[in-house]
């Protein structure tokens, strides 16, 4: 029951995600993606697990996106990091059992993981995607809003949910 | 090799995190530009589904803005049909290639049922395809102006790489002066592109339309492109810095016209034929 739970929140965020956010036109600029928070807050599981389900995550995403390979890249990095990041943030991080959220590991620590977990993976997709054409003033604003507006949701997805 | 095998247990995570990623990297590298510009998701019917699902949903929030340039549209093109008409009476006796080079463009129109215009790589996919007659190298329009080439056709479906595409080299006309250049999209806004070869004994001021030059026989003449937002002339420059504000509006595409020559098949032949 909980795995069918936690499967219906990551394709619910790839619906927003696709539908919604990919539709966002502001100033040019912001092209935030925001499924990033189900990844950030996914439950902890076998590192491997996590792994696999990121690569999907990417993959879906990439077939929607018509962008092969950039999301994947930038999923699988993401969830390889955060068991490290964890590890490093929480004392006892084994004991986390539910998702990860501003309740189950406390407010600055899933601060400091969604800012440096949504940076890098923006960091990823849009560097993969200006790949041969790069403006590095025009790449840097676009990331800087992007990873910007990504982390406002991502931050109130994580910090308001309870476990 | 029990060393071996104690390496591999001791960083499987980090073995099966290598994988995934060269799986991505090869994937990114490897897939064609065919796959990668769109193709490959309006061929495959589920997200083909979805995608149009979403423009159904979005198309009516956008039904009055759609509907007043629809109307504008009309009326510009009935106006236009009266003032040819006139034309042809008058030029069939005694002028039949006037007429002839006015009954060279063809239009079918096409819905935009997905489109990428954020990413380097932008594409529209029309909902017309070969059985439409959509062929590659056909121009597409919109009512604002011009908006892009056909780059890849299925039975269904047609891919349309932007004049906001790298790859794009659109050739153009000053309206006033009657020079022409090529325009560049250079990568950052949807809404600017850079005209080249214009020389600088050229009288050029913000504000001028360009507009298509009809050499290719890719567009008609004349179709607006843009207007010259910014031209820059430096001492030692032998050509204009141009950036043009392009007309047609990508980001809230959704009808277009696709510009069938029958006669430019005829045009390139001869080319190829006069060595």
């Amino acid at each position: 029951m909980n795995i069918v739970r936690e499967i219906l929140k990551l394709v619910l965020a790839l619906l927003v995600q696709v539908l919604f956010f990919n539709n966002m036109h502001f100033m040019g600029l912001c092209y935030p993606f925001v499924y990033v928070a189900a990844l950030v807050c996914l439950p902890v599981y076998d590192r491997r697990i996590e792994m696999l389900i990121g690569f999907c995550m990417g993959l879906v995403m990439d077939i929607f996106c018509s962008s092969l390979g950039m999301h994947t890249a930038a999923c699988v990095l993401v969830s390889w990091l955060r068991p490290i990041l964890l590890a490093h943030l929480v004392q006892d991080y084994g004991r986390i059992t539910s998702s990860v959220s501003g309740e189950s590991v406390g407010v600055s620590q899933f601060v400091k993981l969604a800012v440096l977990l949504c940076a890098l993976h923006h960091a990823v997709v849009f560097i993969m995607d200006a790949w041969g054409c790069l403006s590095p003033l025009w790449l840097f604003l676009r990331w800087l809003c992007s990873t910007s507006l990504a982390l406002l949701f991502v931050l109130a997805y994580g910090l308001t949910r309870k476990s | 090799m029990h060393s071996l095998l104690k390496f591999i247990q001791q960083h499987s995570n980090f073995l099966i995190f290598l994988c995934l990623e060269v799986v991505a990297f090869l994937l990114f590298f490897f897939s064609n530009p065919f796959q990668r510009s769109g193709m490959w998701s309006a061929a495959n019917s589920f997200t083909a589904l979805l995608n149009e699902g979403a423009g159904a949903v979005s198309g009516y929030f956008s039904l009055g803005k759609v509907n007043s340039a629809l109307a504008e549209e009309n009326a510009r093109l009935l106006e236009e049909n009266a003032r040819l008409s006139g034309f042809a009476e008058r030029d069939a006796e005694t002028d039949s290639t006037y007429l002839y080079s006015h009954l060279q463009w063809q239009f079918t129109p096409a819905k935009v049922v997905d489109a990428e215009t954020r990413t380097m790589h932008n594409y529209l996919v029309l909902n017309k395809g070969s059985r439409d007659g959509i062929t590659v190298g056909q121009g597409v329009l919109s009512h604002s102006g011009a908006v892009g080439v056909v780059s890849g056709v299925n039975s269904h479906f047609a891919l349309v790489t932007p004049v906001i595409h790298p790859k794009m080299n659109l050739s153009c006309r000053l309206a006033k002066s009657g020079d022409t250049g090529f325009l560049h999209w250079q990568g950052t806004s949807a809404q600017y592109a850079a005209l080249t070869d214009i020389a600088r004994h050229v009288p050029v001021a913000e504000g001028d339309t360009v507009v298509t030059s009809g050499l290719t026989g890719l567009f008609p003449e004349g179709v607006l492109v843009g207007v010259i937002d910014r031209a820059e002339l430096k001492d030692g420059d032998t050509y204009y810095t141009l950036r043009v504000q392009l007309s047609a509006g990508f980001a809230g595409l959704r009808y277009v016209q696709v510009v069938r020559n029958p006669l430019k098949s005829l045009q390139d032949s001869l080319l190829r034929e006069v060595p």
